[in-house]
């Protein structure tokens, strides 16, 4: 359903006109204009990584290219303990909760679809190019303790070839098994 | 790795997080940096909150 593209030039474009459409809806109803700074910083961000060519960025998208998520994915392939770190995940507006007073569970939903997507879509980029972890980042506390539920919730029903767990405070990784690992 | 156990770990991510988000207030919510742009400030206004009760 969703896809995992590379940050472009045009992509950065269509995010900044689909998003600021939905800003207008949400800013109109709620009155909520700090939200106009917030994004164009994101926005700003973007082109900033645009300019200089760099590969971390990527955009989650529906196939009709509707940009649900925007995420910095670094490759440290190269580093002793080899992967690729998810560091950040931007949502649309109008899943952002800022604005919000309560999430209804159709949005509920669709928040937690799109994380799902964007995090195994980063596993799949990452072993495609030959990297066995993915390591998510948390900054704040409180999502280091959605990663605490996250793997008591999970525990034994992991599918088989992969393990999760915690690195250090910070990291929470999901191992994959190398197809020569059979 | 097939494509079906990366379905597979996406629908137990999927379940996970609706479970666990789920449960939380829009108060904690915000203060989630994957939810919102300013999580920061969420949660310098709760331990504010906190302390002024």
């Amino acid at each position: 359903m969703f896809q995992l593209n590379k940050l472009s030039h045009h992509s950065a474009e269509i995010l900044k006109s689909r998003w600021n459409s939905q800003l207008d809806v949400i800013i109109e109803s709620t009155g909520a204009s700090y939200l106009a700074s917030d994004f164009e910083r994101i926005f700003d961000w973007c082109d900033k990584h645009c300019r200089d060519e760099s590969d971390c960025v990527y955009i989650l998208e529906t196939p009709d290219g509707q940009p649900r998520a925007v995420s910095e994915i670094v490759d440290a392939s190269k580093a002793k303990d080899p992967s690729l770190k998810f560091l950040n995940v931007y949502m649309e507006p109008n899943l952002c909760t800022d604005w919000q007073d309560r999430i209804d569970r159709d949005k509920m939903n669709d928040i937690t679809n799109v994380l799902a997507a964007v995090v195994t879509k980063a596993a799949i980029l990452a072993a495609d190019k030959g990297i066995n972890k993915l390591k998510i980042y948390s900054r704040t506390e409180e999502m280091n303790g959605v990663f605490d539920a996250l793997l008591s919730y999970t525990g034994s029903e992991v599918p088989e070839g992969f393990k999760l767990y915690k690195q250090g405070y910070k990291w929470l990784v999901i191992e994959m098994e190398r197809d020569d690992d059979k | 790795m097939t494509s079906k156990r990366f379905s597979d770990l996406e629908e137990i991510l999927s379940a996970s997080f609706k479970k666990i988000l789920g449960e939380k207030s829009i108060d904690e919510l915000k203060k989630l940096d994957w939810l919102s742009l300013n999580p920061d400030f969420y949660i310098k206004e709760s331990r504010q909150n906190r302390r002024s009760a």
